[in-house]
Parts: structure tokens; C-alpha cells; sequence
């Protein structure tokens, strides 16, 4: 049996078919969920935002335009509620950091980066180091890479979800893994943590 | 080795480990990397780089993720949305609009209709025409005709008009017929 489309399954659930978008739901809520812990860490908070983006993709089936692949505009959706989230986070936690052109905060990052009870559980060492050393990317890198990385969206899609040209997009990854590279030297080395 | 300025662009190399060049420039890279072991190496360290990566797994959605999102969203196709809400007042509207619209335009071509249909029988050469036969002395001239016609004649129409009632909607004969300009001759006669 064939598969449906992600625009196929649009299509329908833009003339009110309840069973394409329940597909959808399927077929996006592990990458949505993970893209929302990746980005936000909090579990419950992604969990949220992701149940939110399929409410967002629902309320917008009618402007939703064939043209536009369907996980550019899932992804666009997804990353401008975690940006915002983000955003709103660290003006909860953070007096004012004063941020340079890249968004990397000049001062010392205050928020509490030590591991959770649950994260303990779930992380190895080694897993936590790359989440830190990606949670320490200025927000755009961390979004480009994560969208490449984790989501496997091309930098075509990137450029497209963070409206920025392609070559702009090549840019961000480069930066993103040469600060990754850096971070991540020890695990590089293939020493065991 | 080769001396450093003989290699080529990190920025080239890392794009040629993620596949992000064209075929052309990805064809040049590889033909200097089968000559330059330290631009190997580069790209070698990329792709241990995109392997590490690779262990910090996806997290699976707890198990009452898919009935959240589902209530979320029945909750919203429930409600009424929006674009149907303003959608819908709209249609109301313009339906109003329309019908009121219909109402006086086809109330004026009633009348305008009305008012070319009809035409005082006093007033036009037709309505004398279409009236029946009167005696010759009653077609001259209204100065020459003596008080008693004149008067025979003025109820006559004013017969004419009781008769035929839709004439009395119509606005231009009501201005025109100024019944209050009648009375002073009247009072006149009745003094006299």
C-alpha cells in the first residue's frame, strides 16, 4: 500500500478529514517531541510546544500552500514557539545578559545547568556533554544544527524555516561544528568519561 | 605533508563532509583529498564529529502525548473557528444588505412604472383621447368656457383621481396636487 504524502495528507485535512491529520500526528510527534527536548530540554515544556504545533498546523490547514513543503512550514511553526519559548525563559531567569552580535552572552551563562533527577536517569556523561556543548550554541547555530543534525532537514529546508539564504545556512553549520569540535574534544579523542 | 596553503577551505571540506556541495565542486574536493592526507584528516574529524553526535538519542513522547494533542485539537474544531465566525456575520450582512437594497430599488421602479403609466387625463392630449367623448364645447379653450363647465370639469377629475387610488402614492402627483391652494377660493366663494 502506498504511502500517503505529507501534502497529500494537507490536502485532506484542509477539506476536514480527521484521519489524515490523526496520520500526521503519527508520523511527526516523535521528531516534534524530540526537537522540543533538544531545544527547550524541559520534557513537559516540549511536550507542550509540540501538542501546540499540531493545534497551530489544525487552526492554519486552510492557509497551509501546497507549494511550501509541509515539514519547512512543521518546522518553521516548531521553531518559532521554541525561540519564543526560549526567549521567555531567559528573561524569567536572567537579569539582562548582554548578548554579542551572535547572541552568545558576554557574561557567564547563569542559568542552572546541572543535571535533573530525570535527565540523570536518561543521559550517559557523554550524552549530557553534548547537550551542553549544543545548549551552548548562540540560538541560531543550535537551531541549524539540530534541524540537521537530529531532525535530518537539508540546509535548503534551513534556510527556508530560518529565512535566511542557503549560503547563509552553510555558514551557521560550519560555525555550529567548528564550536561543537572544540567542546566535544574529548570525546573526539575517543576517551571514555 | 603538504604545506598548509595548499589546502583547501575548512569551510569547503566540512561542506564536503555533509554532502552540501554540487556534484562539480564535490568531484574537485575529493580529487585533492586523494593527495592531501591533511585535508583527509580534516574531513575524517567532521565526520567523527557527526558520529558522536549521534548519541545523544531522541526522546520518545510519554504515553498520554497522543490524547493531550488530540484534545487540544478537537477542543479547537469544536469551538467555532474564526475565519467561519467573521465568515458567517459577513454572509448575514451582506444578505441584509442586499435585501434592502432589492426593496428600494424595486420600490422606486414601482413608482417611477407608476408614475409613466399613469397621466392626468387634464394635463396630456392621450388622457383626453382615451377619455371618453366629451361635447365640443368642452374641448375649447378653458378661458372661453363658461364657470359651470369649469367646475363640472374640476370634479370630474377629482373623481378621476378617487377612482383610480394607486395614483395617490405617487410622490410627484401628491406635490403636484395642492388641494389647500383650492380652499381660499372656496372661502372666496363662500364669503361671496
Amino acid at each position: 500500500m502506498a504511502i500517503d504524502s505529507d501534502l497529500e495528507l494537507m490536502l485532506r485535512v484542509q477539506n476536514g478529514d480527521a484521519e489524515s491529520f490523526e496520520l500526521l500526528l503519527n508520523r511527526y510527534r516523535l521528531p516534534l517531541v524530540s526537537y522540543f527536548v533538544r531545544m527547550v530540554r524541559d520534557r513537559a515544556l516540549a511536550e507542550d510546544l509540540a501538542q501546540e504545533v499540531f493545534l497551530r498546523v489544525y487552526q492554519a490547514r486552510q492557509r497551509y500552500q501546497p507549494e511550501a513543503r509541509f515539514t519547512t512550514w512543521l518546522y518553521r511553526i516548531a521553531t518559532n514557539l521554541a525561540l519564543n519559548a526560549l526567549r521567555d525563559r531567559k528573561a524569567d531567569d536572567a537579569p539582562a545578559l548582554e548578548e554579542d552580535d551572535e547572541g552568545v552572552p558576554r557574561v557567564a551563562r547563569i542559568v542552572d545547568s546541572r543535571p535533573t533527577a530525570e535527565e540523570q536517569l536518561m543521559l550517559s556523561d557523554r550524552e549530557r556533554l553534548i547537550r551542553e556543548a549544543i545548549e551552548s550554541l548562540p540560538e541560531k547555530q543550535r537551531v541549524a544544527v539540530i534541524l540537521h543534525k537530529y531532525q535530518e532537514v537539508d540546509y535548503r529546508q534551513i534556510a527556508k524555516v530560518l529565512e535566511v539564504s542557503e549560503s547563509a545556512v552553510k555558514s551557521l553549520l560550519f560555525r555550529a561544528y567548528e564550536n561543537l569540535r572544540t567542546r566535544l574534544q574529548p570525546l573526539l579523542q575517543g576517551g571514555q568519561l | 605533508m603538504k604545506p598548509h596553503n595548499t589546502c583547501m577551505e575548512r569551510e569547503q571540506l566540512f561542506a564536503y563532509a555533509h554532502r552540501m556541495l554540487d556534484p562539480q565542486e564535490e568531484s574537485r574536493v575529493s580529487a585533492h583529498l586523494a593527495s592531501c592526507a591533511e585535508c583527509r584528516e580534516s574531513v575524517s574529524a567532521y565526520r567523527r564529529l557527526n558520529e558522536v553526535l549521534d548519541e545523544w538519542k531522541p526522546v520518545t513522547p510519554s504515553p498520554w502525548f497522543d490524547a493531550r494533542a488530540r484534545a487540544r485539537v478537537r477542543s479547537q474544531a469544536s469551538a467555532r473557528p474564526a475565519f467561519s465566525l467573521w465568515g458567517l456575520a459577513w454572509a448575514r450582512w451582506a444578505a441584509v444588505m442586499t435585501a434592502a437594497a432589492l426593496v428600494v430599488v424595486s420600490s422606486i421602479w414601482l413608482l417611477r412604472g407608476r408614475a409613466t403609466r399613469y397621466e392626468p387625463p387634464a394635463r396630456t392630449a392621450t388622457a383626453s383621447a382615451s377619455a371618453p367623448p366629451q361635447p365640443a364645447r368642452s374641448q375649447s379653450a378653458p378661458g372661453t368656457e363658461g364657470p359651470a363647465v369649469v367646475q363640472q370639469r374640476a370634479v370630474k377629475q377629482e373623481m378621476d383621481l378617487y377612482n383610480n387610488l394607486p395614483v395617490l402614492e405617487n410622490y410627484d402627483m401628491l406635490a403636484n396636487f395642492d388641494v389647500l391652494s383650492e380652499l381660499p377660493q372656496a372661502e372666496d366663494k363662500s364669503n361671496d
